[in-house]
C-alpha cells in the first residue's frame, strides 16, 4: 500500500489542532493558577519549549530523512541504549493517548451526558477516532482541513459574543506576582507545546519535508495566537475565578449569549471544539500505531490499528479510576504533563542530536 | 463450493459457439450451412438467397427489424440491377459489388466466419456471392430510435435542450458537434460476453492525465460480465469504493456536461443503450453543482450554490438536529420557542425520535410510491399521503405538528440536491444520524458527523481525493466550489487536468479592463 503523504498545510493544521485540541478547554485554569491575571504573560513565554523541539527536530530529520525518530534513535544509540528511548516514546503515546481519550470523554459526560456510562462515550469516541487512525494519516489531514476552518470560525464567534462580558481592570495590576511566578505558570502550556514533538514521528509524511521547519514554527504561531486568545477572554470574562473551573473555556462559553434569543450557546458549540477534539485523538492513536510498528518492525500498520485501540479503550477505564471525577487529571496536567513532554520533546531530541552530532564530528576528524 | 466455482467457469467464456479463426468459403452453400447452424432456431434471422443478373448466387444475412428495409430493397434491386452489365468482365463481380456499395456510408470486408456473424449481431447486412471468399458487411441500419429530447431528469430554465439517446452513435455525434477538434479522442471496446455492448471512452488528449486514462482502460478492459444493460453496471464495476452511499462517478444525460467536464481534464465513459454517461473523476462538490451555474450570470450563481450546500446540510441534518434538540438539548432552545414545542409534544404519545423516524420513513415510502406508479396515480398518492401525514396525524394527535414541519422542510431541502443519485445518499444517512441523535443527543449527532466527514475523507475517484479542492486545499480549485468566478477569471484548469495545457482562458479578458475601441 503506497503511503499518503500531507501537504504542508495538512501539517501545520494537524499539529496546531494536535494540541489545541484538548487544550483549549482547560488551558486558562493553570498558568493563572501561579501568574493570577499574568497568565497571558505565561502563555507568551510556554512557546520556547515548542521553538527549542521543533529546531532540534527537524535538524535530525534532515539528518535522516524518511525517518522517524524511532529509527534514527536506533542507528543514533545503537539498538541496546535504543530501547529506553523507544519504551518512553511508547509510553509516553499511550499515556497521552489514554489521558486525551479520558479528558474528552469526562467533558462529554460533565457537559450533555451525566447519566450515560463513560464506557459507552469512550467506545464511540474511540470507533470512531480508531477508524481514522486506521484510514491513515492523508484522511485525518483531510478531516482537519475541513474542521479547522469550522474552529476558526466558532472560536471568532465566541470572542466577538463575549466581548460585553469583558471586564479590563480583571487583567490589572501587571506582573503583579513577580517573574517566577509567571514561569511557573508557563509550565503547563509548554507541556501541551511540547506535544509539538509528533512531528518527529510525521514528517517522514510531509510531501516536501524541507519544508517541515517552517511549517512547525507556524502551527506553533497558531497555537500561541490561539492560547493567547483563550487565556485572554477566559481571564477577562471571569476574572479570578478562571482558576475555580476544571474547564474555564467551557464554562465561557456556557456563560455567555446571544441576545434574549440565543440563551444558551453551548449545545452547538462544544460538539465543533470535541470535534477537534477527535482529530487530536485520531492523531495521537494513529502515532500510537506507528511508534508500536515501527518498535515492532510491522510493515502494515493497520494490522496493529486495533489491538492498540483496545488497549487505549481498557488503559481509559483504568486509569485514574480511584481519584474522583477531573481531579485526577488536572494534577496530571500540573505535576506529571509539563516533565513529561520536556522529555519527550526537547531533552532526548536534544540529547540525540548531540551524540548524532559528536560522533559525526569524530568521523569527520578520523576520515581526515 | 465447488459448485459455484463451476458456475463461475460457464460464466467467463460465454454459451456461444466459438467460431473464432474459420475463414469464409469460397462455396456459397458451405457457408449458408456454416451460418445456419450458427444462427439455429432464431427465427429473426434472415438469410435471404437470391442471384444477381449475372447468374450468380449471393446471400443476404440479416436480422429481421434491425436494418433499413426500405434502403435494403433499393440497395439489392436499383443498384445491383443497373450494373449487371460489368459483370461479364474479368474480376468485375467485384467492381460491381464495390460500386453499388457506395451509397452505403459504411461498408467493410468480412473474411472470418466469426466476423460475418458479429457483423450481423450488430446490425449489418452480410452479403456473400458464390465464387467469393469473403462477404461484405452494409451497415443499412434503420432501427426506430427515440428522438433526442431535453433530458428527464436535468431540466434546465437556460442551456440546451439535447439529452443523451439509446444509441452511442448519435451520443458521440453530439459530443463531437459540440467540440470540433481531432483532440477530441473516442476509443471504443466492447463490454459484455453475451451483449458485447459497445462501450465508448471520450478525452480530450493532452488534457485528460495519462495516468487517468490508463487507469479507466484498465478497469474496463478488467469487466467479464454477461451483459451491460446501462452504464450503472459500468459504474459499479470501476468505482473506487463500491459501497458507499456517496457516487464516486458523475452520471449525466446532458452533452453539454459532459463536454464541460472533457474540458476539465475528465473522461467520458458512454454505454451504447443508455443515455446515462459516466463522467470521472468526480468529487463531492460536483455533486452540488448543476450545469445552469456556469451558463446564468456568476454573481447570481454563487449565492445559489450557498443555498444547495445550506439545504444540502439541512436536508442530512434537520430531523436529527429537531429530535437532538428536544429531547436532550433543549437549553439551547429559546425559551418561547422550547415552550411551544413543548405544548405541541404534550399531545402525541411518542418521543420525538419514533416520531421522527415514522415520519420520515413514511415520506421516503411516499415518495418512493408517487415516482414508480403511472403519472395519474401518482398525483393521487401525494395527495392522499399529504392529507393523511399533514393534517390527519397532527389532529388525531398522533404526531405533533414540529415534526411535521421538521419533515416536511427537510424533504424540499432534499429536492434541491441537483444530482439525484448524489441525493440518495443524503436520503439514506440521514437515519442513522436520526438513531445517533435519539440516543446520544448532540454528542452522538457529532459522532455520526464525525464518521460521515471521515469516510469523505477516505474516498478516492480515480485518484482524485473526494472533498478535493476543499481538502486538500487548492485555492486555485476554489474558484469553482463555494462561488462560481466569472468566466474570466477561471483562467486555469484544475489540478485534474494535465499540468503541460493548464491555460484555460488568457487572463485580461474582464469585459470592462481593456480598451473598447474608443
Amino acid at each position: 500500500m503506497k503511503t499518503e503523504k500531507l501537504t504542508q498545510w495538512q501539517f501545520v493544521i494537524m499539529i496546531s489542532i494536535s494540541v489545541l485540541g484538548t487544550e483549549i478547554f482547560n488551558i486558562a485554569a493553570f498558568p493563572a493558577q501561579f501568574a493570577g491575571q499574568d497568565a497571558w504573560i505565561s502563555v507568551l513565554i510556554a512557546p520556547i519549549t515548542s521553538f527549542w523541539c521543533i529546531a532540534v527536530c527537524t535538524a535530525l530529520a534532515r539528518r535522516y530523512p524518511d525517518m522517524t525518530i524511532i529509527e534514527y534513535s536506533r542507528s543514533i544509540l545503537g539498538s541496546w541504549v535504543s530501547t529506553l528511548v523507544e519504551a518512553y516514546y511508547l509510553c509516553f503515546l499511550f499515556v497521552y493517548a489514554t489521558v486525551i481519550s479520558k479528558a474528552l470523554a469526562d467533558l462529554i459526560a460533565m457537559i450533555s451526558h451525566q447519566l450515560t456510562p463513560h464506557a459507552i462515550i469512550l467506545l464511540m469516541l474511540l470507533a470512531v477516532c480508531g477508524t481514522a487512525a486506521w484510514c491513515g494519516i492523508g484522511v485525518i489531514g483531510r478531516c482537519g482541513e475541513i474542521i479547522f476552518p469550522i474552529m476558526i470560525v466558532i472560536a471568532t464567534m465566541i470572542l466577538l459574543i463575549s466581548i460585553r462580558d469583558w471586564n479590563v481592570t480583571y487583567l490589572q495590576p501587571v506582573a503583579e506576582k513577580g517573574l517566577p511566578s509567571i514561569l511557573r505558570g508557563a509550565s503547563v502550556p509548554s507541556g501541551w507545546l511540547g506535544e509539538t514533538v509528533l512531528i518527529a514521528f510525521l514528517i517522514p509524511f510531509l510531501n516536501q519535508p524541507g519544508q517541515a521547519r517552517k511549517a512547525s514554527y507556524y502551527s506553533t504561531l497558531i497555537i500561541t495566537v490561539f492560547m493567547l486568545k483563550t487565556v485572554l477572554i477566559c481571564t477577562l470574562a471571569e476574572g479570578p475565578l478562571v482558576t475555580k473551573f476544571p474547564f474555564p473555556y467551557a464554562a465561557l462559553i456556557r456563560y455567555i449569549s446571544l441576545g434574549d434569543m440565543l440563551e444558551r450557546l453551548d449545545p452547538v458549540f462544544f460538539p465543533i471544539w470535541v470535534s477537534v477534539g477527535f482529530i487530536k485523538l485520531a492523531t495521537f492513536l494513529f502515532v500510537a500505531c506507528l511508534c508500536v510498528s515501527r518498535i515492532s518492525r510491522v510493515k502494515n500498520q493497520r494490522t496493529i490499528t486495533l489491538p492498540v485501540v483496545l488497549l487505549v479503550f481498557a488503559g481509559t477505564t483504568g486509569i485514574m479510576k480511584d481519584a474522583p471525577g477531573m481531579d485526577a487529571i488536572l494534577q496530571f496536567y500540573v505535576y506529571t504533563f509539563p516533565v513529561a513532554s520536556f522529555v519527550a520533546a526537547n531533552a532526548i531530541p536534544t540529547v540525540l542530536l548531540v551524540v548524532d552530532w559528536t560522533y559525526s564530528r569524530r568521523r569527520a576528524l578520523h576520515e581526515a | 463450493m465447488r459448485f459455484r466455482k463451476h458456475l463461475f467457469h460457464g460464466m467467463v467464456s460465454g454459451p456461444d459457439p466459438d467460431v473464432t479463426g474459420i475463414p469464409l468459403e469460397p462455396n456459397i452453400s458451405k457457408n449458408e450451412r456454416m451460418l445456419k447452424s450458427v444462427f439455429e432456431a432464431c427465427s429473426d434471422v434472415v438469410i435471404h438467397s437470391a442471384s444477381t443478373p449475372g447468374q450468380i448466387d449471393m446471400l443476404a444475412i440479416y436480422i429481421a427489424g434491425l436494418p433499413d428495409t426500405k434502403h435494403l430493397d433499393e440497395l439489392i434491386f436499383n443498384q445491383f440491377a443497373s450494373r449487371s452489365r460489368d459483370l461479364d468482365k474479368p474480376d468485375g463481380m467485384e467492381r460491381a459489388v464495390q460500386a453499388s456499395f457506395i451509397p452505403v456510408s459504411m461498408t467493410k470486408k468480412v473474411a472470418f466466419l466469426s466476423e460475418a456473424v458479429d457483423s450481423i449481431l450488430r446490425g449489418d447486412v452480410v452479403f456473400l456471392f458464390d465464387g467469393v471468399d469473403y462477404g461484405h458487411a452494409v451497415s443499412v441500419q434503420g432501427t426506430e430510435r427515440r428522438a433526442i429530447e431535453e433530458p428527464a431528469s436535468e431540466p434546465v430554465i437556460r442551456g440546451p435542450r439535447e439529452g443523451f439517446v439509446e444509441c452511442l452513435q448519435i451520443n458521440t455525434g453530439l459530443l463531437r458537434v459540440r467540440l470540433r477538434s481531432a483532440s477530441l479522442k473516442i476509443e471504443t471496446l466492447s463490454i459484455g460476453t453475451l451483449s458485447q455492448t459497445e462501450i465508448a471512452i471520450a478525452y480530450i488528449k493532452d488534457i485528460a492525465k495519462d495516468e487517468l486514462l490508463h487507469d479507466v482502460r484498465h478497469r474496463l478492459r478488467r469487466i467479464r460480465i454477461d451483459g451491460v444493460l446501462e452504464s450503472g453496471y459500468i459504474e459499479e464495476l470501476i468505482t473506487d469504493t463500491p459501497y458507499s452511499p456517496f457516487p464516486q462517478i458523475q452520471n449525466t444525460e446532458r452533452p453539454d456536461v459532459v463536454i464541460g467536464s472533457l474540458l476539465e481534464g475528465k473522461v467520458a465513459v458512454i454505454t451504447d443503450g443508455s443515455p446515462i454517461a459516466l463522467v470521472l473523476p468526480m468529487t463531492f462538490w460536483t455533486g452540488l453543482q448543476a450545469s445552469e451555474d456556469y451558463y446564468e450570470r456568476s454573481i447570481t450563481a454563487t449565492p445559489i450554490r450557498w443555498l444547495r450546500i445550506l439545504f444540502t446540510s439541512v436536508s442530512l441534518f434537520l430531523p436529527s438536529l429537531y429530535v437532538s434538540l428536544v429531547s436532550y438539548d433543549h437549553p439551547a432552545l429559546p425559551t418561547s420557542l422550547l415552550l411551544s414545542i413543548a405544548s405541541s409534544q404534550r399531545m402525541s404519545p411518542f418521543p420525538a425520535i419514533i416520531e421522527t423516524l415514522l415520519m420520515e420513513i413514511t415520506f421516503e415510502a411516499l415518495r418512493e410510491a408517487g415516482l414508480r406508479l403511472p403519472k395519474g396515480v401518482g398525483s393521487a398518492v401525494t395527495i392522499v399521503g399529504g392529507i393523511v401525514i399533514g393534517q390527519a396525524a397532527v389532529q388525531a394527535g398522533f404526531i405533533s405538528a414540529p415534526v411535521v414541519i421538521v419533515v416536511a422542510t427537510t424533504g424540499i431541502a432534499s429536492f434541491i440536491i441537483p444530482r439525484y443519485n448524489f441525493g440518495l445518499a443524503f436520503r439514506l444517512l440521514r437515519f442513522p444520524l436520526l438513531l445517533l441523535a435519539g440516543f446520544m443527543g448532540f454528542f452522538g449527532l457529532m459522532i455520526g458527523i464525525i464518521g460521515i466527514l471521515i469516510h469523505l475523507a477516505s474516498l478516492r475517484s480515480f485518484g482524485t481525493p473526494y472533498l478535493y479542492p476543499l481538502a486538500p486545499l487548492s485555492m486555485d480549485g476554489l474558484k469553482d466550489v463555494f462561488i462560481r468566478k466569472a468566466w474570466f477569471g477561471m483562467n486555469l484548469r484544475p489540478r485534474t487536468a494535465a499540468e503541460q495545457n493548464g491555460l484555460r482562458i488568457p487572463p485580461g479578458q474582464r469585459p470592462d479592463s481593456g480598451d473598447r475601441g474608443d
